[in-house]
């Protein structure tokens, strides 16, 4: 992995990890308040739901990097090398399309959000930017894909689609 | 329904060759909703339904409970789960093979995931299992078997998924599945007893332990118990959603960590880190599955099969047959929760208008679901134990499997047989 390659997934992989622990943290003060002192953390339900969009497609890129969206491989390697390479980088382009037209698509949607003014909750939190930070991350992970595509092609790296379970379990 | 036939199959063309799910499902669902209604309104819609996914608040209960696995895994936990369990149980016939179930039993209380709990004792139980000459195929195989009681025994990942797709309880479905859980336990127990009756040479006991150091060994364990019995029992008697019960046992986690000291830096980032990949993996597919599954309606699936089955005038008993046959052949070759999200939209409205419990059907599904992680040729749990023994190959496990598999089997028939095995402990919540 080089170290360009590292550093945006330990980002994205940071940025994940953060608002994952915020929301935990979050749920945790917010359940004490109500019941032990009485008065919940006001607006938490709204900032969990920023949180959750954050972790969620912060992510994605980096799961769809290491191939690791859930998938099947039964024909994997049944056909030999050639083919499978042109398989391989044809279902990483066809990845690559349908998620930049969904960034593009939800880009669209979250300006029309931005333009009415949507806002979720109590705090009247505006819903329109963590739509962009969604439509924004779906957009990379495409452009990912498509580069994953040029590469399988190229005999370059992600060779194998097996992921390992335990690879992230320590 | 000849265009949701269409989109089924060809759905499966790109899963087979490959595509990712959540993105062959992205595709057949907004062509075949495009189809019938255009493509602006498709755009509307699915924009629509996966900003919704991505920012419901129902859907932290994920991240949050597969966070509270993570940091349990790597609190320590499983090993003095396991050499406690191997203190009461080891010196029985086939002991470590016992302890091993149990052990899975117990990690399963604290985790969502049977990946993940197959995983984590097969590190704890397969070297002990090795020094006392346990045959390789019965030693892996018992703990890919072990593993499947993670998704029965609550928290469950599969059972809030199922519950979100269905609208159904989840503190409900969660209470519901202690009583399967344990009972599908105790028939592994009694399978492990049974092959070792057989063949004595594949397992031997262990040496007993006085009783001082049994009680003693049970100490260090209470934190898993405590744990369940705040977060389900916090559930059960409704004082916690199931995601505040989650966003507690998450944080309980990450408390044990702190408490036994392997709270360091670099852990916590791993837990964490671990835990938004894999809510990244699954919510993915929940969003297109939003998308997928209005294709569906608007294509009138889910009314004609309801129509269909009603007409057909069959035996409720008979249908949820078919289902069954229908998920063990799927389990095959698809993961679990992606069967979970192909199917529940179809079956579901079925199940219902046959006037069957919702519950007690969800806690079936979860059942027939993770027959699919032991079965040929796709059993995740196989795998993840072959890749931690890869000196076994892979089909001595399957052989090692397959007397619990036939065991699972059984206790599916006994599901559905005696529904109030499920549905009597919550029975009795408000």
């Amino acid at each position: 992995m080089s170290t360009r390659e590292a550093r945006w997934i330990r980002l994205l992989d940071g940025l994940a990890a953060a608002c994952l622990f915020a929301m935990m943290a979050l749920e945790f003060a917010d359940v004490l308040g109500r019941y032990v002192v009485n008065r919940p953390v006001p607006g938490a339900t709204e900032i969990k739901q920023y949180l959750l969009a954050l972790t969620l497609f912060a992510a994605v890129p980096v799961v769809a990097w290491h191939d690791e969206h859930i998938s099947i491989s039964l024909i994997e390697g049944r056909f030999g090398a050639t083919f499978d390479r042109w398989r391989r980088a044809f279902v990483r382009a066809l990845a690559g399309v349908v998620m930049l037209a969904a960034g593009w698509y939800l880009f669209q949607h979250a300006s029309m959000l931005a333009t009415n003014r949507d806002v979720i909750g109590y705090l009247q939190l505006p819903v329109a930017p963590p739509a962009f930070a969604v439509s924004v991350l779906a957009a990379f992970t495409g452009a990912l894909y498509l580069l994953a595509a040029w590469l399988v092609l190229q005999g370059r790296g992600l060779v194998s689609g097996q992921h390992d379970p335990l690879a992230s379990a320590d | 329904m000849t265009l949701a036939i269409v989109g089924f199959a060809v759905l499966f063309a790109l899963c087979f060759a490959g595509v990712p799910l959540a993105i062959g499902m992205l595709i057949v669902g907004a062509c075949g909703f495009a189809w019938v209604r255009g493509w602006d309104a498709t755009v509307a819609m699915s924009s629509q339904q996966i900003l919704d996914m991505a920012m419901s608040h129902g859907m932290s209960v994920i991240p949050l409970f597969i966070l509270m696995g993570a940091f349990i895994h790597r609190a320590g936990l499983s090993t003095d789960l396991f050499a406690a369990a191997r203190n009461w149980l080891g010196a029985l016939r086939g002991g470590l093979a016992h302890t091993t179930i149990a052990a899975c039993g117990a990690f399963a209380a604290v985790c969502g995931s049977s990946v993940a709990t197959a995983a984590t004792m097969a590190k704890v139980a397969l070297p002990p299992m090795k020094r006392y000459g346990y045959e390789n195929g019965f030693a892996c195989g018992t703990i890919a078997a072990g593993g499947t009681l993670g998704i029965l025994i609550p928290p469950s990942v599969p059972m809030v998924i199922y519950g979100i797709l269905t609208e159904s309880d989840i503190s409900k479905l969660f209470i519901a599945g202690i009583v399967p859980g344990v009972l599908l336990m105790l028939m592994y127990m009694a399978t492990a007893w049974g092959i070792v009756l057989v063949d004595p040479s594949k397992g031997a006991p262990t040496e007993p332990v006085p009783l001082a150091e049994k009680l003693r060994s049970l100490r260090s364990t209470w934190g898993v118990l405590a744990l369940f019995v705040l977060v389900l029992g916090g559930m059960y008697f409704g004082i916690f959603t199931p995601t505040e019960g989650a966003g507690i046992g998450a944080a309980g986690g990450f408390l044990f960590m702190v408490i036994r000291g392997h709270a360091t830096y670099a852990a916590v980032r791993g837990a964490l880190v671990e835990a938004t990949r894999t809510t990244a993996a699954i919510l993915l597919v929940g969003c297109a599955a939003l998308v997928f599954n209005n294709f569906l309606t608007i294509a009138g699936l889910t009314r004609v099969m309801v129509d269909w089955i009603q007409a057909l005038d069959a035996p409720p008993i008979a249908v949820i047959g078919v289902m069954c046959l229908i998920y063990i052949v799927l389990g095959c070759i698809f993961d679990s929760l992606a069967m979970i999200f192909l199917t529940i939209p179809v079956f579901f409205p079925i199940v219902q208008g046959l006037g069957l419990d919702p519950i007690w059907f969800g806690i079936l599904v979860v059942t027939v679901v993770e027959l699919g992680l032991i079965t040929p040729p796709v059993g995740m749990n196989v795998f993840v134990v072959k890749s931690l023994a890869p000196e076994v190959s892979t089909w001595r496990i399957f052989a090692g499997v397959t007397p619990y598999v036939l065991t699972n089997l059984v206790f599916v028939i006994i599901l559905i047989f005696v529904p109030a095995l499920a549905l009597w402990l919550p029975g009795f919540m408000k």
